[in-house]
């Protein structure tokens, strides 16, 4: 499946096989065998509070309605629904541009924190020592999610890839590219 | 301006407008300012990331700016 070049997702584009991206470092003669993002269940918590946000303007606009004037109401609920709007941009860039690539010479991470601050971590496949995943709990297990550590010998940073679905698919990935790195 | 008159002005209608015009021209600055940080963010974030769907975030993150925009002069003018 992943040796094929044909570009396939999965998991609602948190899984993506032979992905046609590029990113800062990409080199021409690298091949981006995966691409993954956080797995969409994690993202459920700002969901439930969108929720709860719409369900409190509707709380507020009950008590407002008695203070403010007909355009004042206006603004406040046009402010609020402009509010829970940001919220949704907001979060949804945040796991769209926090993703982990595995390409055919190395493991990256590029991680956004608040959207204003950038990580990138690299792990080259000829300095990877140990990968490891971790995935417990009723819910991980459901939805088979799970997260990644991929250990560097050495100085190198480690890269770890939170809450990716399929995580045993991935650990095979990277094991088979060591594999063929080291001629086994 | 005798004492009572101080006190009414301050639970006065007007002074209550004043303030929410005041706080609603501030919040629609603020929508603004983030609006412009935000696609300047993304663009970096592009950079990192490039995808060829990446239009579509650009064009949600122009409509957000020119929202934003618009809401400014309406709390300006209307609020």
């Amino acid at each position: 499946m992943e040796n094929n070049n044909i570009s396939e997702s999965k998991v609602f584009f948190s899984y993506l096989t032979n992905p046609k991206i590029k990113f800062e470092t990409y080199e021409p003669t690298e091949k981006i065998i995966l691409l993954v993002r956080s797995h969409p269940f994690t993202q459920i918590y700002w969901i439930i509070n969108v929720f709860v946000m719409l369900l409190f303007i509707f709380v507020v606009n009950s008590v407002i309605i008695n203070y403010f004037n007909y355009a004042q109401i206006l603004f406040v609920n046009i402010f609020a629904v402009f509010f829970i709007l940001s919220y949704i941009w907001f979060n949804f860039l945040n796991w769209y541009f926090n993703v982990g690539i595995i390409t055919n010479k190395r493991v990256i991470d590029i991680d956004f924190f608040n959207i204003l601050y950038k990580e990138i971590t690299v792990a080259q496949l000829d300095k990877i020592q140990d990968v490891t995943t971790k995935s417990g709990g009723f819910i991980e297990a459901f939805f088979d999610y799970g997260t990644i550590f991929v250990q560097t010998a050495g100085t190198e940073a480690n890269v770890e890839f939170a809450n990716v679905p399929m995580p045993a698919q991935i650990v095979q990935i990277i094991n088979n590219l060591l594999a063929k790195k080291h001629g086994h | 301006m005798d004492i009572s008159q101080f006190f009414n002005f301050f639970y006065s209608r007007s002074l209550l407008d004043i303030i929410f015009k005041i706080i609603v021209i501030c919040l629609s600055l603020f929508y603004l300012l983030y609006s412009f940080i935000i696609s300047k963010q993304v663009k970096i974030m592009d950079k990192s990331l490039h995808d060829e769907f990446n239009f579509v975030i650009f064009a949600v993150c122009s409509i957000q700016t020119t929202i934003a925009f618009i809401l400014f002069i309406f709390s300006i003018f209307f609020a």
